[in-house]
């Protein structure tokens, strides 16, 4: 295993969690390479600091410590949480709007591409659909012939299995010749 | 008087569309009864179609379909299956008749090819993928037609333009009268003729496309076969071992079997066929007929044309050879 396969394992092998061949593994990396005997024993204090966090302020060397192994980019602030709901309450409206308009459309009879279209985002068609997304009119019309024809499933003839017979012809000569 | 006005305006009420609907409907409904699915398990499962010949269980089908197969299983159209057994087949049309322990069976009305026209209407009914009682309406195409189906030669096929599918092998035609006047052999069609677009739907759907060329052997042949089988156990049928074709004058021989009667009697290639048994001769159909109609080796004498000279040939016919 390299470098890259031990820093993989090290959060199991610091939560007690690797199994017996990673754990062996992990063990005997770190006892020849140097950098990552540092970043485990990294791992292990800031696992040890989590556990004993509360209200406290983590220390800021293993909060570093934590950053360099994950994407760099800003600390998010409190505010965070407020952004992310109030992206989910408009995405919620927003579908919400759409379902009732492709309801309305459908109900009405009125054709409904346009609303179709406006829905595009939410309606999912089911799987055999030959819809693509493709903003066609009459691709979005088979959409809903499709969920149609679920709700109303035609009978298929009980086709057993096997080979239907039927020879194929392979030339045709009209020579009017006669064999007896 | 009254009634005959009244019967008049009430044909009036009917479109010629209609009336066409209504007869082709009837068709369908005469025939139905007579037309069974047949499968015959070989190395894997063959389904197809097969004809009810004789009300005590005789069922006429496809021999290269049953040729070899462990079992075979004959329904008929009211869902009754019955094990079929083989009585004989004959290679040389492909007909093959079956037994079912089964009586009182609708068979089916044989009518003749010999006073159609091309143009005249066909019905066809059979097991298209399956799907029993399968129907389809079209015209007949061509009489007399020679196809090759892997590799052997066909003659005398009648050509429809009811369109067949697989599972329609065996199937019969009827004429307008519901009389059958043929029973399905094959579908033109072919990887190299059909092109990119049949082999898109060959790839797609796993099955070949159907054929809107269709062949069916001739009712008089499928009788004429089906009875010699019946009658023997086997086909037996007259043989002389020579290809002909018709000649302006008479039949020519085109070649000869090594070792067969005709070569043993001294005919060669190029000879024109005159007279035979007394008669003279029309064209290689009408003598292919009189040859074959023989049950029993017979003497005849026939008049043979060579370099403009005449010369009587005493031929031995003989009973062709069982061959696969």
């Amino acid at each position: 295993m390299n470098c890259d396969d031990i820093r993989d394992l090290m959060p199991l092998f610091v939560g007690g969690e690797a199994e017996d061949n990673e754990r062996i593994a992990v063990e005997a990396h770190v006892s020849v390479c140097s950098e990552c005997a540092a970043e485990l024993e990294e791992f292990r204090r800031a696992r040890a600091a989590l556990v004993d966090l509360r209200s406290e302020e983590p220390p800021l060397e293993v909060v570093e410590g934590v950053g360099r192994n994950l994407h760099p980019r800003p600390l998010l602030g409190a505010d965070w949480f407020v952004r992310a709901a109030a992206v989910l309450v408009v995405g919620i409206a927003i579908g919400f709007l759409g379902v009732t308009l492709v309801r309305k459309d459908a109900d009405s009879g009125a054709g409904g591409v346009p609303a179709v279209r406006r829905s595009a985002a939410l309606v999912s068609p089911g799987p055999g659909s030959r819809s693509r997304f493709a903003g066609s009119g009459q691709e979005w019309n088979d959409v809903f012939e499709e969920r149609e024809t679920r709700r109303f499933p035609v009978p298929r003839a009980d086709r057993p299995e096997g080979q239907h017979y039927l020879p194929r012809a392979e030339t045709v000569t009209i020579t009017g010749e006669r064999d007896f | 008087m009254l009634m005959t006005v009244l019967l008049l305006l009430a044909v009036q009420d009917e479109s010629l569309l209609e009336r066409l609907e209504r007869e082709i409907s009837g068709v369908v409904r005469r025939v139905r009864p007579s037309v069974v699915s047949v499968e015959a398990k070989r190395s894997e499962m063959i389904r197809l179609s097969g004809i009810v010949y004789r009300a005590d269980g005789c069922i006429l089908t496809d021999a290269g379909a049953i040729a070899g197969a462990d079992s075979i299983r004959v329904t008929l159209f009211d869902g009754r299956s019955f094990e079929g057994r083989p009585v004989g087949s004959d290679f040389k049309t492909g007909i093959a008749v079956l037994r079912i322990d089964a009586k009182s069976l609708t068979p089916a009305e044989f009518g003749t090819t010999r006073e159609l026209r091309s143009g005249a209407f066909a019905v066809s009914v059979g097991n298209a993928h399956g799907l029993e009682g399968s129907a389809s309406v079209g015209t007949l195409a061509g009489l007399d037609r020679s196809i090759r189906v892997s590799g052997r030669r066909y003659d005398g096929m009648i050509q429809l333009t009811t369109v067949a599918h697989p599972g329609d092998c065996g199937a019969l035609v009827a004429d307008s009268r519901g009389r059958v006047i043929g029973l399905i052999h094959s579908a033109l069609g072919s990887e190299e003729a059909e092109g990119e677009l049949f082999r898109l739907w060959k790839d797609f759907f796993g099955r070949p496309l159907g054929g809107a060329i269709t062949f069916a052997v001739p009712a008089e042949t499928v009788q004429f076969v089906a009875d010699r089988i019946l009658k023997h156990g086997r086909m037996i049928r007259g043989w002389i071992g020579m290809s002909v074709r018709t000649a302006e004058s008479g039949v020519e021989i085109l070649k000869l079997e090594i070792g067969g009667p005709a070569r043993r009697a001294g005919l060669r290639r190029g000879d024109r066929i005159v007279a035979w048994d007394g008669e003279s001769v029309g064209d290689a159909a009408a003598l292919q007929k009189k040859v074959e109609a023989c049950e029993e080796p017979r003497i005849v004498k026939a008049a043979v044309v060579r370099d403009g000279v005449r010369i009587d040939v005493d031929l031995r016919v003989e009973i062709e050879p069982e061959r696969k």
